[in-house]
């Protein structure tokens, strides 16, 4: 070799900080449980409205809604979304709405009154780390049957932790 | 390259010591513009960008995300956004803090027939945990149901009055009541600098309000997120809540006015286009009396690219000297100086950004404007040139 008193450095160098140097670990989000999306509309579904007047805490329910009623139906990076009564109406455009979906020509009490908070968990109870949107075909405005245990309960608060969620529509 | 000796240029600038004078000032004029443009675009923008490293988060009432000024929500979301795990503390005192923002006729004088509308920003003693820019420079921060007040460094401004009527003890005039300022502070380069703090009760009262306009907490990076808080929300639909981090609340404001940061910017660029345009009649009519001159030094050898150089180093030396005076007299005169816009205020800004775009300006000015009536004068052929 012409020049070893370099090249052994070197080496060492390299080999330090290949050591030192870890490669980011990349935390993959949380997947959905695989039957969490289901194929046939369940028996017996109640509107949110019904649901929320007479279940109770710890109770199994069958809801059938409609992603409507905020403006912002899907919490970005968790798997949790809004469920509106299907008695709440989208708006037209004209009506000076910014989205179809946040229904501002119902008064806002009145769209409190008649939706639910709906979240996928996981082991530590906690909303899955992962987005809703455009999973399983699920997307604002469309009519969907969700089958959970109600885990909140309270004045104005009304949460379902869902085990299995079907998608009006399919894949449309 | 045969080249001109440097003192060429600089003799000649004292041939006519009025027009040299006139170019002087109007490159500093020129100058001066373009750094007063960039202090007002940059001191807007600075006031309107969150602290660095800021892990605020922002609870404010659903369709009042683009002004906390018309925002309610109840009292109790202060108590629900406790409840998320991840909220910075220290000794056992979490990082909330609810608080109302409400305008706010403001008097120094009871006998003014109209006060100034200013900030008010309605608080606990948590927001000094939250808002850790804030540093309170004389005084003390005011108590409850005593009438005191905390001043923020630019409401003289504001205000229209000097800094010293905003002393420790003076008093002004809201909603009828005389309030004693017990203290001052400083959050520079904030929307806060412009604001005047009040106890929260204070403020419901006179305001008539038992909610408040938001509720902000400082989160742990790496413990909790925005998404934490926005599953909050989504969980307490009785609330009514929308949240969105500091940061994105003040990019939200900033592009509220963009359209005037537009606008001054476009005045900069005319005015500057003006001294340009300036410059260049000025220096066609200078150069138009020395195309003999011109000739003469082909004639004795020198190349026109020397000749060209040589016309720029006197048009860079004036244009430079006027730069560093504006610089300088824009540092000194309008660094801090308070700007009202909308209900708050802003200070100017002349750092080195600002400064180096000044000068950069002014050197341009020097280039652009010698430049052409230079390459004009050498365009004619040696023997018309010496004629002339």
């Amino acid at each position: 070799m012409r020049h070893p008193r370099f090249v052994i450095p070197l080496l060492l160098l390299t080999l330090i900080g290949c050591a030192v140097e870890e490669s980011p670990v990349q935390t993959a989000a949380p997947d959905l449980p695989p039957s969490l999306f289901l194929t046939s509309p369940p028996a017996n579904a109640r509107s949110v409205a019904e649901v929320k007047e007479s279940a109770a805490l710890g109770d199994e329910v069958v809801i059938a809604g409609q992603l409507v009623g905020n403006r912002q139906i899907f919490v970005e990076g968790a798997a949790t979304f809004i469920l509106g009564d299907r008695s709440i109406e989208a708006c037209h455009p004209e009506e000076g709405c910014d989205t179809p979906w946040d229904a501002c020509c119902t008064p806002i009490t009145e769209r409190r009154a008649l939706s639910a908070t709906i979240q996928v968990v996981g082991e530590d109870g906690k909303p899955l780390r992962t987005s809703l949107k455009g999973r399983g075909a699920l997307s604002e405005l469309k009519q969907v049957v969700v089958v959970g245990k109600v885990s909140q309960r309270s004045e104005g608060v009304f949460v379902v932790d869902a085990s299995g969620i079907f998608v009006a529509g399919g894949d449309s | 390259m045969r080249g001109l000796p440097f003192d060429y240029a600089t003799r000649n600038l004292g041939r006519s010591p009025g027009r040299l004078a006139g170019a002087l000032v109007g490159s500093t004029l020129v100058t001066l513009l373009v750094i007063a443009s960039a202090s007002f675009i940059r001191g807007m923008g600075a006031s309107l960008d969150p602290p660095a490293g800021n892990s605020n988060v922002i609870f404010l009432g659903a369709g009042s995300e683009e002004s906390v000024e018309r925002s309610e929500i109840r009292m109790q979301a202060a108590d629900v956004v406790g409840t998320i795990s991840g909220l910075r503390t220290r000794l056992g005192q979490p990082f909330i803090s609810p608080e109302v923002h409400i305008g706010l006729a403001v008097r120094t004088d009871p006998a003014e027939p109209e006060g100034r509308l200013t900030p008010l920003r309605g608080v606990r003693p948590s927001a000094f945990l939250v808002h850790s820019e804030v540093q309170i420079t004389e005084g003390r921060a005011p108590v409850a149901g005593a009438n005191e007040l905390l001043v923020g460094g630019l409401v003289s401004g504001q205000l229209g009055v000097p800094d010293a009527r905003l002393g420790l003890g003076e008093v002004l005039h809201i909603d009828g009541r005389e309030w004693r300022i017990v203290g001052r502070m400083r959050a520079p380069r904030t929307v806060i600098d412009a604001e005047i703090w009040i106890p929260l009760t204070d403020l419901q009262v006179i305001a008539q309000r038992d909610n408040l306009s938001c509720v902000i907490a400082t989160l742990v990076p790496g413990e909790a997120d925005i998404t934490d808080a926005e599953i909050l929300a989504a969980q307490r639909l009785d609330l009514e809540l929308a949240v969105m981090t500091e940061s994105e609340y003040y990019a939200t404001l900033s592009r509220f006015y963009a359209p005037v940061r537009a606008m001054v910017l476009a005045t900069a660029l005319l005015v500057a286009l003006g001294g340009i345009l300036g410059g260049l009649n000025t220096m066609v009519a200078a150069f138009a009396s020395r195309v003999r001159e011109v000739g003469t030094l082909q004639v004795i050898g020198y190349p026109r690219r020397a000749i060209i150089l040589s016309f720029l180093q006197e048009s860079w030396i004036i244009s430079s000297c006027g730069a560093l005076v504006a610089g300088a007299l824009g540092w000194a005169v309008l660094d801090g100086v308070a700007v009202r816009f909308s209900m708050g205020a802003f200070g100017l800004i002349v750092d080195a950004p600002v400064l180096a775009i000044g000068v950069g300006a002014g050197l341009g000015l020097g280039l652009l404007g010698a430049l052409p009536p230079t390459i004009h004068c050498l365009r004619l052929p040696v023997g018309q040139a010496l004629k002339s």
